[in-house]
């Protein structure tokens, strides 16, 4: 066997490949003899050949198909010319590739021996490699004829008119892409040294930078903040879709960086920032659409979206301050104060308590708009959530009063007999308030505030229901614990062994047959002194009474009752916070009346019939009630219009020393039944000045004890500690109930030190050193 | 025990002691002999339940663990065809994935080369009555696995097949027809979901899928093998029946599917070999299946084709093919049962063939059958091949990798014969020759690879019966030794004097020789 025959008859054949005039190739008789000639040795000059014949065949093609097809950049062309003159080049790059590819697959396919055992065993690279190779050299990168720059020209060309709006042939386009994926700039074929990746992806790049620095710079200037979040969008979009059908998927994460930072990162802020339609406009109008979408924008670049968060929080902030004003504004004209003057101090008190409720509702309202929001535009966002929640408890706690505003709402809201109201709806608002609870720092303010109201509501029984108090209860020992809450649980526990006491007191009485004894039903509340807040409910005054004969009597052997079963104990009466329901007989009827416990024994001191009138000192001396209750008291009982079962004698409002009062036998009601109120309102309301201040003292003390209880706590286990470390662990100890000012930790330790508690180290005074 | 007594009792006694005996003493050629004339013992266990296979592996024997493997793999291929399964593992998956990469696209097929792809689709269509479009299978893996099948192709003058026996749903119907290709239905054979598949697989006549749910499912192994037995099974009977009667034509007249005998046409062949050179009178057609072609250079030749053929009616592609009608039958064979059935002298044929049809699988098959021939025979060529042509074989087709060793050892073992004066030495200078011109290709050597092997494997001939001799009788103390051992070693030693002279003397031939030819030693 010649090599010159066989080469003759597979040359032939390669030929009509070429010549798409293959279909009467007899494909065995082929590749015997290209099998043959390996065997024969003539593999290398074999594979040389085949190499030659497609390298000229590709010259060939150059010349013959690409040169004529090669596009017009003159820039006299119209934009039409050039579109179509580049939409022939193109058509006629993909052909020829398309033909190279076909025919190269039927010559590796008849040279398939020489592949499998020539190349293997020399380490060639296979005809289909080689064949790719020659492709690129002599077609994209022909000596003459630089078709490769050409078909780059084109293809940003074409490009760039579909950014600006036309419509061009795309999957032509990506055919020409996919012949750049298919070449290497090397024989072995490395991924990274695809010639897209090397010749094409770097032009389209740039080319893409210069336009979208272009485009950052007209939207900004044109558009508002929603058109601009849009196009950006839009334009994200675009250029996705772009990787997908045009050009290769590779490009997708660095042109998407492209945009984003030009579109995004760069402008963003600017774009927030716009007055009349930013973000702040779109907070405040709701517009969740445009929110969402700035949000997917800046996530892109900024996972914490810290842009968002940052402006978000400012407006947020804003719109607390706001709510915030109402407060201030109310108070300011009350400043001045002019003492406890009854009414109009009433009037004042009522009205800011209507504020404080509103002031929680609208901050409810703020936190509902925000976080519908923060749900539907910020995708839940765990760090939006967080800034939310650092806005509200800003502003919240810049309001001095919210805790008490806030345990306002609780009462109102827990309050029996709301209407229209029903136990799902209340539980949801005190969810909210639960919320705000947390934003609160002073927690131990609130406590007190809560403790003050629930012993009002449990006292005079005004509660909804015991679970819904129990359950907020248990809301609060969930956020902040246990020591927060046993207080009030104590307090809800002696609600109920009081209940179990009062019955069991009536079976003793009955066990005892006492039938002539008037009956008087007792219905007796025993507080534990520790629970309660003692000092609010009964104000600065002792309170002191001389009892009437027959409630002494009832008194003592009540008394007497709960001291044989609990040794040891002390009761102190309180009887400023009891009532009575006593049932009076005038001339017209007899009435059943509801009355304070001081009322009552003022009302018995007229009792006997022989008592034609007592005078203030007289009942004074009779009763021995403090002086300021008496006062308000006998003006319920003689003063007021509709209650008026005294007469008092001057008829004044006021009520002074020298007055007489006798029983008004004539005093008639439309009702049966009903209720002589104390001149000072049942429910809770906010504080007046005084009694803020007080609070505010009383927190101080407490406050104080903790401190020195932190600071002993700290230093017996530490044994001695530097001034600073000192600071730092006990006020990380007390945020949880409130922010400890400095100075006081520091007057609390001087004060620690003065009693021989600690003592500074002598050669660092900067240090403490517990004394045990 | 002295070896020579071992030696002698190796070659009379049936025993598997004697083959254990055998290894301990690495006499190698005993090991050979014995493993020839009776391979039962390979898998058998001794009295300490040592088998052999372990011990060797235990001793380190190197050159009994390489005798070993290739004459058990080659055992089991061959044992695999006719019956007595065999413990011995031995890869049949190749095969079972070939037919299960049919049915299912999930079995990957990469490992498989020279397989047509895609994977051709069925031509046949079965109507379960709940799966509208019907399942679609081969009609010539229907008829080899199933009597149900082969008979109504019999009865049946439409060829039609898509009748099933009894009225059952698709589900069923899926997992006889996943039994049939072998695709493993461990997971499958729970009744829920397929009903009727017991039913079904004994109407169809599928002894496999109704036995396999009944033995105990432990021995997974086995119960895998044995199914891809019975298919061979199967396949053979279709293969010997149908196939491999070639349609026989005189040279010049055209082919046409008509032609072909109707049991024939029923399988719808869809590729045709054609065999017979330009000499003959007669030309032969085989009608085969893409589903079984495992050569890529016949894939391809059918791909090439039909791309020109694709405007005209279907009908099966022609490819003729540049081989003896023996040989073609050995590689159809092959195809459809994974068996190697041809005759020793064939064996180099088998493996030209396969290279130039690109096979590689069928290639280490035909390696394995020609390195399993032991007789002085191939010295001179006598069985139509000779040693020298097993080698050339092996750089040509690019398995010298197999080969090259075992040439070298056989060459080695017969060292004397070939230093002789007369044709054999020149032939075997000649093939020095060409190792040497193979050094070239090869930069990382510069020594003659043969040559190289030789050297190796005489020093190992050598070297086995000096281990064999008793330890003792290499220390000083040897003399003080009890009486007894006296006589015995003093009949070792010289032996040993024997032996120790005559390597010397072929190393030096052989020095001798490549110095006469040229070389550096």
């Amino acid at each position: 066997m010649r090599f010159d025959d066989a080469w003759a008859l597979l040359s032939e054949a390669l030929q009509q490949i070429y010549e798409r005039d293959a279909s009467n190739l007899s494909f065995e008789e082929l590749y015997r003899t290209a099998y043959k000639m390996v065997l024969k040795k003539h593999g290398d000059p074999l594979y040389n050949s085949v190499n030659d014949l497609v390298k000229t065949r590709l010259q060939r093609v150059t010349t013959t198909q690409l040169k004529p097809a090669r596009p017009n950049f003159a820039p006299t062309s119209s934009a039409l010319e050039r579109r179509e003159s580049g939409n022939r080049f193109l058509a006629a790059v993909k052909q020829s590739w398309e033909d190279h590819q076909l025919c190269l697959g039927m010559i590796t396919d008849i040279l398939m021996y020489l592949d499998r055992v020539f190349c293997n065993d020399n380490k060639k690279p296979s005809i289909q490699v080689t064949g790719m190779a020659l492709f690129r050299d002599n077609v994209l990168r022909n000596r003459d004829y630089d078709i490769g720059a050409d078909l780059n020209r084109v293809i940003l060309e074409q490009i760039r008119m579909e950014r600006d709006g036309d419509v061009i042939d795309r999957a032509r386009i990506r055919s020409c892409v996919y012949m750049l994926e298919g070449l290497y700039e090397t024989l072995d074929e490395r991924e990274d040294q695809k010639l897209y990746l090397t010749k094409f992806e770097a032009e389209f790049l740039t080319a893409s930078n210069e336009f979208y620095t272009e485009e950052a710079r007209k939207l900004l200037e044109v558009c508002d903040a929603a058109t601009y979040i849009e196009r950006t969008n839009d334009r994200l979009n675009e250029e996705w879709e772009r990787t997908q059908s045009t050009i290769s998927t590779l490009t997708e994460p660095k042109i998407r960086a492209i945009v984003e930072k030009h579109l995004i990162t760069d402008n963003i802020r600017e774009v927030m920032q716009l007055e009349a339609s930013g973000l702040n406009f779109m907070v405040d109008n709701d517009r969740y659409e445009q929110l969402k979408v700035l949000y997917n924008l800046v996530w892109r670049v900024d996972n914490n979206v810290m842009e968002i968060r940052r402006m978000l929080k400012e407006r947020v902030v804003y719109l607390g301050r706001e709510i915030n004003k109402g407060v201030y504004g109310f108070r300011k004209p009350a400043a001045p104060g002019e003492g406890p003057n009854g009414e109009a101090e009433d009037k004042s008190v009522n009205a800011e308590t209507a504020m404080a409720l509103r002031w929680v509702e609208d901050v409810l309202a703020l936190k509902d708009k925000v976080d519908k929001i923060w749900e539907y535009s910020f995708s839940s966002d765990q760090g939006i959530q967080q800034t939310v929640s650092k806005s509200f408890a800003e502003f919240i706690n810049e309001n001095k009063r919210s805790p008490e505003y806030i345990s306002l709402f609780v009462d109102e809201n827990i309050k029996k007999g709301l209407k229209g109201k029903t136990e799902a709806e209340v539980d949801m608002v005190l969810d909210k308030a639960i919320v705000l609870f947390r934003y609160i720092q002073d927690k131990d303010i609130f406590e007190r505030y809560y403790k003050k109201h629930l012993s009002k509501r449990l006292i005079l029984g005004r509660s909804i229901s015991n679970d819904v108090e129990r359950a907020m209860i248990g809301k609060f020992k969930v956020e902040v614990g246990f020591s927060f809450t046993s207080k009030m649980e104590g307090m809800f526990k002696d609600m109920n062994v009081s209940q179990d006491l009062t019955t069991e007191y009536k079976k003793h009485l009955a066990n005892l047959h006492l039938d002539n004894d008037p009956t008087i039903d007792l219905d007796i509340k025993v507080l534990t002194s520790t629970f309660w807040p003692w000092s609010s409910m009964s104000g600065e005054t002792t309170h002191t009474c001389i009892y009437p004969p027959e409630l002494e009597k009832i008194r003592s052997s009540f008394q007497q009752f709960y001291l044989r079963r609990h040794n040891g104990r002390q009761l102190t009466w309180q009887p400023q916070m009891g009532t009575a329901d006593i049932r009076a007989t005038f001339k017209s009827r007899k009435y059943e009346i509801n009355v304070a416990t001081y009322a009552m024994v003022v009302l018995l001191q007229f009792n006997d019939p022989k008592v034609e009138s007592l005078s203030y000192d007289e009942i004074k001396t009779l009763t021995s009630i403090p002086e300021s209750e008496l006062v308000r008291h006998l003006q319920s009982l003689a003063v007021a219009p509709r209650s008026r079962v005294l007469v008092k004698t001057p008829m004044s409002r006021d009520v002074k020393p020298t007055d007489k009062f006798s029983f008004n036998a004539g005093f008639q009601s439309k009702q049966l039944k009903f209720k002589i109120g104390t001149v000072k309102g049942a429910g809770n309301k906010v504080e007046t000045d005084k009694e803020r201040k007080e609070t505010e003292e009383k927190v101080d003390e407490s406050r104080a004890h903790l401190i020195e209880a932190a600071v002993v706590r700290t230093m017996k286990a530490r044994k001695s500690l530097k001034h600073a470390d000192l600071m730092l662990q006990i006020t990380e100890q007390l945020s949880k109930r409130f922010m400890p000012d400095p100075s006081m930790i520091k007057k609390r330790i001087e004060s620690l030190i003065e009693r021989e508690y600690l003592e500074r180290e002598t050669a660092d005074p900067n240090t403490y050193v517990y004394l045990a | 025990m002295g070896s020579e007594r071992l030696g002698a009792a190796a070659m009379h006694s049936q025993g598997i002691d004697v083959l254990m005996n055998a290894i301990r003493l690495g006499e190698i050629n005993a090991v050979r002999e014995h493993l020839i004339a009776s391979k039962h013992h390979l898998n058998a266990v001794d009295k300490f339940d040592y088998s052999p296979i372990g011990l060797v592996a235990i001793l380190f024997r190197q050159a009994s663990v390489a005798t070993m493997i290739s004459s058990s793999s080659f055992y089991h291929w061959e044992l695999g065809a006719t019956e007595a399964p065999s413990k011995v593992k031995d890869n049949k998956q190749p095969y079972a994935t070939l037919l299960s990469s049919l049915l299912s696209k999930e079995v990957g097929c990469a490992s498989l080369t020279g397989i047509y792809r895609p994977r051709p689709d069925g031509d046949t269509f079965l109507h379960p009555h709940n799966s509208g479009d019907g399942i679609v299978a081969h009609a010539f893996v229907l008829i080899a696995r199933s009597k149900y099948f082969r008979d109504i192709m019999e009865s049946s003058e439409s060829l039609q097949v898509d009748r099933l026996p009894i009225p059952t749903d698709g589900n069923s119907t899926l997992a006889v027809l996943r039994c049939m290709y072998l695709i493993d239905s461990d997971d499958n054979t729970e009744t829920g979901d397929t009903p009727d598949s017991i039913k079904l697989s004994v109407y169809f006549g599928l002894p496999s899928l109704s036995k396999s749910t009944n033995t105990e499912p432990r021995d997974g192994t086995n119960r895998h093998t044995s199914l891809i037995e019975a298919a061979q099974d199967d396949f053979l009977r279709l293969w010997d029946e149908c196939l491999s009667v070639p349609l026989c034509l005189p040279r010049g007249e055209p082919f046409s599917v008509s032609k072909l005998a109707p049991r024939v046409q029923v399988l719808r062949p869809d590729v045709v070999l054609e065999v017979g050179s330009q000499f003959d009178d007669e030309v032969f057609f085989y009608a085969v299946h893409k589903a079984m072609i495992q050569s890529d250079f016949i894939c391809t030749a059918v791909r090439f084709k039909q791309a020109f053929q694709s405007s005209q009616i279907g009908g099966p592609t022609i490819v003729s093919i540049d081989v003896s009608p023996q040989i073609m039958e050995a590689i159809l064979k092959w195809f459809y049962t994974d068996m190697v059935d041809i005759p020793v002298e064939a064996a180099l044929d088998l493996l030209q063939a396969a290279d130039m049809l690109l096979i590689e699988r069928l290639k280490s098959r035909a390696c394995l059958l020609l390195t399993t021939q032991d007789s002085d025979d191939l010295l001179t060529g006598e069985r139509g091949y000779s040693i020298f042509d097993v080698a050339r074989a092996g750089w040509m087709t690019g398995t010298f990798l197999k080969l090259d060793p075992f040439c070298a050892r056989f060459l080695a073992n017969r060292l004397e014969k070939c230093l002789e004066e007369g044709t054999i030495r020149f032939q075997f200078e000649e093939l020095i020759r060409e190792s040497a011109s193979r050094i070239q290709k090869r930069e990382e050597t510069d020594t003659i690879e043969l040559i190289d092997d030789l050297r190796y494997y005489l020093s190992e001939r050598f070297r086995m019966r000096f281990e064999a001799l008793p330890a003792h009788m290499f220390s000083d103390e040897s003399q003080n030794h009890v009486d007894n051992m006296e006589a015995q070693t003093e009949h070792t030693t010289e032996v040993l004097k024997t032996d120790n002279h005559e390597y010397e003397r072929l190393t030096g031939a052989l020095d001798e020789l490549l110095v006469k030819l040229g070389f550096d030693v």
